[in-house]
């Protein structure tokens, strides 16, 4: 996790890394795809965007015109023809596109996923959350179930879990072909988050989607693109006797269309945010001005001339939940300026400009290129309780 | 009652020159078609295309029209015009429309006008509402023609093949 903290005119930026166990899920916000489970981007329809219902009969009658001599053209037609078009089993599942920030601990998070049938009738699914997926998946923690509940249907599609609004997920969900008027089934995984976790600290679970017909997933396995299963197929409307045939993947032809499974992730959160401000300027005459980080700064704290001394103060707050870890704060001298010897101080106590055993130092501060860093080292965070540090130098005007 | 059976008479033999049918006994240029499915299956590790029965068809899958016509007058059968319509729930498959002896012309327009994939256009609205003129495509095709140029004597035969794809 990196964030950089832009000011006008001045340069101040806050690294915060993340622990150093094999994390490696933000990146910029979002989750770095571990598996072949992960869905970004559009999924692939086994249909094409009209897919024709099952249980439709295509006919075909073919005409013919001649003459015999002359001009009196005789016409005939063929017999009709016609095959039946019979079910076609299809789903994807897609989960959410970046991680959700949580606190530790925290309940009844919810994960939106989308379930869409890509077949041509409707189709019974089960549906199945892990919230310890395991390998290739690389997390930290494992969420449990939501005190109310694992899975449910969002019905109200917000997003949201609305107890009440939202029904539990209890079997096989029939899921309709998904078209511009039916859209796909929104589908949350509710989790429970543990205690004591660490900001950064991402939970990964999974949601399957697998067609309840018999013989479409056996032993969690789909069965390959293609398998025919006699007489097991429903039509459109919902009437059988007609066969059911697994479709192809969004993986291509060798991944069956039977199941599919995405992945969604918790994120323990943390916020670092950080301020600069002049808080007091001290004259070339030695006359001293304060307050000037109030709304109605005084007229003195504007005097800037060669040798006026400028009290800058950056004020660090941590936020979120558990502990964030490794935050670093740097701060560039700024230009035309000349740090003032031995002015550090971290939350009003001093601290030596030299690299030692404090947790400041200034390097290169004798020069223009001087850059302040101070490691508050791991911030523990109760939430709702944001933990602030305040950082002071001062320098001269050249 | 007599009249009515008069009348009933003239329907009868008036029926095949009022409509150019001939009727069921009668000799004509018949037509008979049939559907397979195209399936690709690995023989000795190649892909290899068969047809079998239309069955277990499903969205995307291919399927193959045969169209059969017989000389069964008595006389040479001239100018002959076989149309077949785009079945519906299915698309033409583009270059797969075939019969020895025969120009194929296509439709996009229900089958009232025909001509070569390279003359025919369709209209169509683009983002802004507006109507567009573009070439035509395979999917637009509704009807296909072929019209045989040699006249087929009595007792012979030909086919004309295209292939269609479920959707």
């Amino acid at each position: 996790m990196l964030v950089a903290v832009g000011l006008s005119g001045w340069r101040a930026r806050i690294l915060a890394v993340p622990a150093a166990l094999g994390v490696r899920v933000m990146r910029g916000g979002y989750a770095v795809c571990v598996t072949l489970a992960c869905s970004f981007g559009a999924a692939q329809a086994a249909c094409p965007p009209t897919c024709t219902p099952a249980g439709t009969t295509i006919t075909n009658i073919a005409t013919v015109r001649y003459t015999t001599g002359g001009t009196n053209f005789l016409q005939d037609s063929s017999p009709t023809i016609s095959f039946r078009v019979d079910e076609v089993i299809g789903v994807t599942v897609t989960g959410p596109a970046g991680p959700t920030s949580v606190n530790s601990p925290d309940t009844n998070r919810p994960l939106v996923f989308t379930v869409t049938n890509t077949g041509n009738a409707p189709e019974a699914f089960n549906l199945i959350a892990n919230q310890n997926p395991g390998a290739p998946i690389v997390d930290q923690f494992n969420p449990v179930p939501g005190s109310v509940g694992l899975l449910f249907i969002d019905v109200n599609r917000n997003g949201q879990l609305d107890i009440g609004v939202d029904t539990p997920v209890a079997g096989p969900v029939t899921i309709a072909p998904s078209t511009a008027t039916n859209p796909p089934l929104q589908v949350l995984v509710v989790s429970n988050i543990p205690a004591g976790l660490v900001a950064g600290n991402q939970g990964v679970v999974t949601l399957t989607a697998a067609s309840a017909t018999v013989g479409a997933v056996v032993g969690g396995v789909g069965a390959p693109t293609g398998t025919v299963l006699p007489n097991a197929g429903t039509t459109a409307t919902g009437a059988g006797g007609i066969d059911a045939i697994v479709g192809a993947g969004r993986g291509g032809a060798t991944d069956s269309g039977a199941d599919d499974t995405a992945s969604g992730a918790y994120v323990i959160g943390a916020g670092v945010t950080i301020a600069k401000s002049i808080i007091a300027v001290t004259s070339p005459f030695g006359v001293t001005t304060t307050g000037c980080n109030g709304a109605t700064p005084p007229a003195a704290c504007a005097v800037f001339q060669p040798g006026t001394v400028i009290q800058y103060q950056l004020v660090v707050v941590v936020t979120g939940s558990g502990t964030v870890q490794s935050v670093l704060v740097s701060d560039d001298i700024p230009a035309n300026t000349t740090y003032a010897a031995g002015s550090l101080r971290v939350n009003g106590v001093a601290r030596t400009d030299a690299a030692d055993g404090d947790n400041a130092s200034c390097a290169n501060c004798g020069s223009a290129t001087g850059t302040l860093t101070v490691n508050l080292g791991d911030v523990p965070v109760t939430p709702a309780i944001p933990v602030t540090h305040l950082i002071d130098y001062k320098v001269s005007i050249n | 009652m007599r009249q009515n059976h008069r009348f009933a008479l003239l329907l009868l033999a008036a029926g095949p020159l009022l409509f150019n049918t001939p009727a069921a006994s009668a000799q004509t240029v018949e037509l008979v078609t049939r559907v397979e499915r195209v399936v690709d299956v690995i023989e000795k590790g190649v892909k290899v295309r068969k047809t079998g029965p239309p069955v277990k068809i499903v969205p995307g899958d291919e399927v193959v029209y045969t169209v059969a016509y017989a000389n069964k007058t008595a006389k040479p059968a001239e100018q002959i015009v076989v149309t077949n319509p785009v079945p519906k729930h299915t698309r033409y498959k583009d270059g797969t429309a075939a019969g020895a002896g025969s120009d194929i012309r296509f439709s996009v327009d229900g089958g009232k006008t025909f001509a070569t994939p390279d003359k025919l256009t369709v209209t169509a609205a683009d983002k802004s509402g507006k109507a567009i003129v573009r070439p035509a495509t395979a999917q637009d095709y509704t009807h296909i023609r072929w019209v045989i140029k040699q006249s087929v004597a009595p007792g012979q035969s030909g086919t004309v093949t295209f292939h269609a794809v479920v959707l």
